[in-house]
């Protein structure tokens, strides 16, 4: 057997020793640190490490009515939402939406699509406005241009162009780690998912574009790697098959698409990010 | 009453069953959000938003699954990107200096005075994990879940959740190895961190 290292060690400490924490293998660890001193001390040393730890950060306490506040604080909130038709967040009714003024989309109903389709189209004149700031046009700035007008100076935005990019991976990331959730044994209503990634999807495509002109290639890069995964999400069935979902699932796990995301979204405004 | 029965009349639309889950789940919620988070109101916030995802995906919550694991996923979700956005407010107010503070997550005097070496030292090391190492250490170590349940919940691979553990151990060592081995609970003085 090998020599034993602190990973090893850890894994004993937590009952994980090998495949499934197979019992031959934590038994040859308890004989080998049984033998050794300078083992048992290390791992003695370890032990009290995380005991301290599991014991120096008391858990500030709620009082026993605090299920009863959480309640009273929910329940309105509930009545707005169904349990049967989730409702998740629109690109537009995030943090960089709000931040950069845009209208909140409407409330579902008959006026929905076109809602969405206006909405967009504010998306769009907005982003558009954003990206004409930033990068001036071929033959210097004329007098459409907003270029010289702006009260903003080159790096603020672009700032915003990371952060409320760095807002749609959030949602993204969002969306795939409720998707993952929703895994069980059998079909999985995904019909929720599938109109949040239809809307993502928009948002993804104006992004992507607005990153490749300002010179973000890593950024673009992670967009165009998304892409491919909200366009066949978006095109899904209400109702997946739990072998199907965990097959498209594997696809995205694959490409550490999570990962990335998470990058991005940690430290926005970082060029290393991006 | 039995989760899955309450489970199965809130899915029905009895906000009374929904209720009494909440009130069941609050207060280890709570627990497992305040560990991640660091702080008291993103933790209660990290509360309401879990119990208010849980409701809109109850529709699809498979029956056959525990709710109490379902549950913790969505909590441990739901506070890693509470986490991760409160960071990331704290470097934007950095960079910007015009943001309003933030409350801090560090113990007020009164609590300095009353915590130990042991405890700022555990606090600032889980101050310094990402997210996800926290999240993961804290699931492991006070929530006693496997690191295959907690690959399941966070979406890593097992190698993935493995490393993000032991990341954490080690930034704990080392924050834990300036104090003496006295200090630590049980230690004696032949054996040194």
């Amino acid at each position: 057997m090998k020599e034993l290292n602190d990973e090893d060690l850890i894994l004993y400490f937590y009952g994980e020793t090998g495949e499934k924490g197979e019992a031959r293998e934590a038994d040859e660890i308890g004989r080998r640190l049984a033998a050794s001193p300078e083992l048992r001390a290390r791992y003695e040393a370890l032990r009290r490490t995380l005991e301290a730890a599991g014991s120096a950060l008391p858990v500030p306490e709620r009082p026993a009515s605090y299920g009863a506040e959480v309640w009273a604080r929910l329940a309105p909130r509930l009545a707005e939402t169904s349990a049967a038709s989730p409702n998740p967040p629109h690109p537009l009714n995030t943090g960089a939406g709000r931040v950069l003024g845009w209208p909140s989309p409407p409330a579902p109903g008959r006026t929905r699509r076109l809602g969405w389709l206006a909405a967009a189209a504010v998306l769009l004149v907005a982003a558009g406005f954003l990206a004409g700031r930033h990068w001036p046009r071929p033959g210097g700035p004329g007098k459409n241009t907003v270029t010289a007008e702006s009260p903003f100076p080159a790096a603020a935005r672009a700032r915003i162009l990371a952060r409320t990019v760095a807002t749609h991976l959030e949602g993204s990331e969002r969306l795939f780690t409720e998707l993952a959730n929703a895994r069980g044994e059998g079909p999985v209503d995904v019909s929720a998912e599938r109109r949040w990634a239809s809307d993502l999807l928009a948002a993804n495509r104006l992004y992507r574009q607005s990153t490749a002109r300002g010179g973000r290639p890593r950024l673009t890069s992670l967009l165009d790697e998304l892409e491919p995964f909200l366009i066949e999400l978006s095109h899904a069935p209400d109702e997946m098959p739990a072998d199907d979902l965990d097959e498209f699932l594997r696809r995205f796990e694959d490409r550490a698409l999570l990962f990335k995301m998470r990058v991005v979204t940690a430290r926005p405004t970082e060029p290393q990010s991006l | 009453m039995d989760d899955a029965i309450l489970v199965g009349r809130a899915r029905a639309g009895d906000a009374e069953a929904f209720r009494e889950l909440v009130e069941r789940y609050s207060a280890p919620l709570f627990r497992l959000a305040w560990r991640i988070v660091g702080d008291e109101p993103t933790a209660e916030d990290a509360v309401q938003e879990s119990f208010l995802r849980a409701y809109r995906s109850l529709a699809r919550f498979d029956e056959r699954a525990r709710f109490a694991t379902w549950l913790y996923r969505i909590a441990a979700n739901t506070a890693i990107e509470m986490l991760r956005k409160r960071r990331q407010l704290k470097l934007e107010r950095s960079d910007d200096g015009v943001l309003p503070p933030l409350p801090s997550t560090a113990p007020g005097p009164d609590r300095q005075a009353l915590s130990g070496e042991v405890e700022r030292a555990v606090r600032g090391a889980l101050d310094d994990l990402s997210p996800l190492e926290r999240a993961a250490f804290v699931l492991r170590h006070f929530e006693e879940r496997s690191i295959a349940e907690i690959c399941g919940a966070l979406g890593l691979r097992e190698s993935a959740g493995k490393q993000a553990i032991f990341r954490a151990v080690k930034k704990l060592r080392r924050a834990l190895e300036p104090l003496t081995p006295a200090r630590l609970p049980g230690a004696s003085r032949e054996v040194l961190l």
